[in-house]
């Protein structure tokens, strides 16, 4: 016979499914990084997950760029193989959870994406956070649900929180607000387990900040000369402006730096080409009054230490 | 453009930062006292059999690095060897590696280094008895038969390479059987036996190697793995600290960083790690009499040519202009912007280089950190 903390934990498990989890492609590309033996893949299988379709696209086309960071060089050819085919099956699981653009075209329309970017007034070409965003209403009213949208992603959050609070579809979160939740969803997820994993995110954000700053700097000492800054000072201005910002991990306006080599890159090809590597820092930006992806990761596994997330069995009176 | 020797009477610019290739140029100016205590601290450590660990600690661009390459040029090791009156130290610079197989990495690297070829023909004469005495220093056969190995002339050296960097095939590795090496090297633990019997094995008696010197550059960097990784590195240290109780000085560069404050140390560098530093010696920010110190010694080690004064080609009060204008910096700032006044100079053909020269170019030279 089973105990009342069976039948009810029993409930509990079926009702994981009440959260409608939209990941955008930081969130699923972190999830594949940071996770160890399918681990969290185990976990989040009984979760509504959603991915838009063009998010999957943007996540098979840049889940690999972190490879080189994760796997020693030294690492021999099977080695790299075994984690290629680790990470493909990652994917295969992610892939379930796509929907299909034109199967939401066909009842909304071919100008869906294109009615919500006028709506919302955003600026960029039609991206996975346009489309998530839009994908996100359509869900919520097809559902009758809040949706969570759970991005990594600074400048997208700032600009589309408004959208998702003035039409009720739901929030917008981040990776870690992601692992706490599959974290008191699962009763067998334990504390260490979370920290770990946490740790585990920090180091992929922590080391593609040092990359960047360590390959800005190698271009700074090898490139630039009197000749280099007399013919492109600006240029020099904004290398040296990033580096400073990349020490001091100062993420405020990080994104301007990106604009200006990406419409800059005729004048400064290479220093372009370093930058678009390491996409995912220009991610963390954040405002004064905000904390960066850095200081929450880190603020979190202290708070957990000292304050307990409270789980089902832990309401129970035992 | 004015010609770097004719005009400025120096060989090259010597400001420049480029990371040298060879050895040869690099030079030390300047810093007496961090040099001694460099000096006394290498030369203490060929003399005594004790391990050592030293923590080198400072800013971003305080001259870590520099130090590192600097006391691993073979001839200023030379130096320091004649002095103590003992045999070369084996001296190698390695960086933290940032991935998720720290100790594997950081093998490899080792290995990297190894050149099995002329370690077997310094120690022909004693061959015997380093063998006898890899059989005391490790209760792990296997890890004796391949420390064996590598001393072993009757194995092909490139053979032994191959087994060491894990490339070597089943069937290859049949081959290497009848020596007593029966499987692959595989985990951490294997990885960190090899390395400390290799460490033991080569200052055996001080007779051919007098010490190991080896610098963990980017030891900072440690704050950007994940705990594993964390575990790993710090278990690791610990673990060839231990196992190579004599003839191991092990210095690890540490800058202070946003990632990595003082108050941050105890969660990277674990009390089994910090309560084996035996010494900490600390890169200050100079101030402006060191600073000028350093120059007219790092000037004259470029000089080529008679000279006026000893700043030439800048005046001494373009020095004081930038030192007073820069404020408290590292070394490598202060290296920048001289390095960019001098080219900057050098393409107008202004030579020397006074108030009015360095008016003309300060915004350019001047990079405000803050």
């Amino acid at each position: 016979m089973r105990s009342i903390k069976e039948i009810l934990f029993g409930i509990k498990i079926k009702s994981m499914g009440n959260v409608c989890c939209l990941l955008d492609a930081c969130t699923v590309i972190n999830l594949i990084h940071i996770d160890e033996d399918d681990f969290l893949l185990k976990k989040v299988k009984s979760l509504d997950l959603h991915i838009n379709d063009t998010v999957f696209t943007e996540i098979k086309l840049n889940v690999f760029d972190r490879l080189s960071n994760n796997i020693s060089k030294y690492s021999d050819v099977e080695k790299k193989k075994l984690i290629r085919r680790e990470i493909d099956q990652k994917i295969s699981f992610f892939r379930g959870k796509k929907n299909d653009n034109n199967e939401l075209f066909k009842d909304l329309g071919n100008s869906y994406f294109d009615k919500v970017r006028e709506i919302t007034g955003y600026a960029k070409r039609p991206n996975g956070e346009l489309c998530s965003t839009a994908y996100a209403l359509y869900l919520s009213r097809l559902n009758e649900k809040k949706v969570f949208f759970y991005t990594d992603d600074f400048p997208a959050k700032e600009f589309f929180s408004h959208f998702f609070e003035f039409q009720q579809i739901g929030q917008i979160k981040d990776t870690v607000d992601f692992l706490i939740l599959v974290y008191w969803l699962d009763e067998d997820f334990n504390e260490n387990q979370l920290d770990k994993i946490l740790s585990e995110l920090y180091s992929q954000y922590a080391i593609e900040v040092t990359f960047l700053k360590e390959r800005l700097e190698r271009f700074y000492i090898e490139k630039v000369n009197g000749a280099f800054l007399r013919s492109k000072k600006e240029v020099v201005n904004n290398l040296r402006a990033l580096i400073n910002n990349l020490n001091k991990l100062d993420f405020h306006n990080i994104g301007f730096y990106w604009g200006y080599f990406e419409s800059n890159k005729t004048k400064c090809k290479e220093l372009f080409d370093i930058v678009k590597q390491f996409y995912s820092v220009f991610e963390i930006e954040s405002n004064p009054s905000s904390e960066t992806l850095l200081e929450k990761i880190k603020r979190t596994r202290k708070l957990i230490k000292e304050q307990k997330i409270y789980k089902w069995n832990d309401l129970i009176v035992s | 453009m004015a010609d770097i020797n004719e005009s400025f009477k120096l060989r090259t610019n010597p400001f420049r930062l480029t990371p040298t290739t060879n050895p040869n140029e690099l030079e030390w100016a300047g810093f007496k006292e961090i040099k001694e205590k460099f000096e006394k601290r290498i030369e203490r450590s060929l003399r005594i059999p004790n391990s050592t660990l030293v923590l080198n600690w400072g800013e971003y661009g305080s001259g870590k690095t520099h130090a590192a390459r600097y006391f691993n040029k073979k001839d200023v090791l030379e130096r320091l060897a004649e002095k103590a009156v003992r045999p070369l130290p084996y001296s190698m610079v390695i960086s933290l590696p940032k991935g998720k197989e720290p100790i594997f990495s950081l093998y490899t690297s080792i290995i990297d280094k190894l050149n099995v070829e002329g370690i077997r023909v310094l120690f022909s004469d004693i061959n015997p008895r380093i063998e006898e005495y890899i059989s005391l220093i490790s209760s792990n056969i296997h890890i004796q038969n391949v420390l064996k190995g590598i001393f072993n002339s009757e194995i092909d050296h490139l053979d032994i390479k191959k087994y060491l960097y894990g490339n070597m095939s089943a069937t290859d590795l049949k081959s290497l059987n009848k020596f007593g090496i029966l499987r692959s090297l595989k985990d951490d633990t294997d990885y960190s036996s090899i390395i400390s019997g290799l460490f033991s094995s080569l200052t055996f008696n001080k007779e051919k190697y007098s010490c190991i010197i080896l610098w963990i550059d980017e030891f900072e960097d440690i704050a950007v793995l994940n705990n594993t990784s964390i575990d790993k590195t710090n278990n690791f240290i610990r673990e060839i600290l231990d196992n190579v109780p004599n003839n191991l000085l092990l210095f690890l560069n540490l800058t202070q960083s946003a990632l990595i404050s003082v108050e941050d140390l105890g969660q990277y560098i674990y009390e089994s790690v910090r309560s084996r530093i035996k010494e900490r010696i600390s890169f200050d920010l100079p101030n402006p009499e060191i600073f000028k110190q350093y120059l007219t010694e790092l000037l004259s080690l470029f000089r080529d040519g008679d000279i006026l004064n000893q700043y030439f080609p800048f005046e001494e009060q373009v020095i004081d202009e930038i030192i007073k204008k820069q404020g408290s910096v590292s070394l490598r700032q202060f290296n920048e912007s001289l390095s960019l006044l001098l080219e900057l100079a050098d393409m107008d053909n202004k030579c020397p280089i006074n108030m009015d020269v360095y008016e003309e170019y300060k915004g350019d030279i001047i990079w405000d950190k803050d």
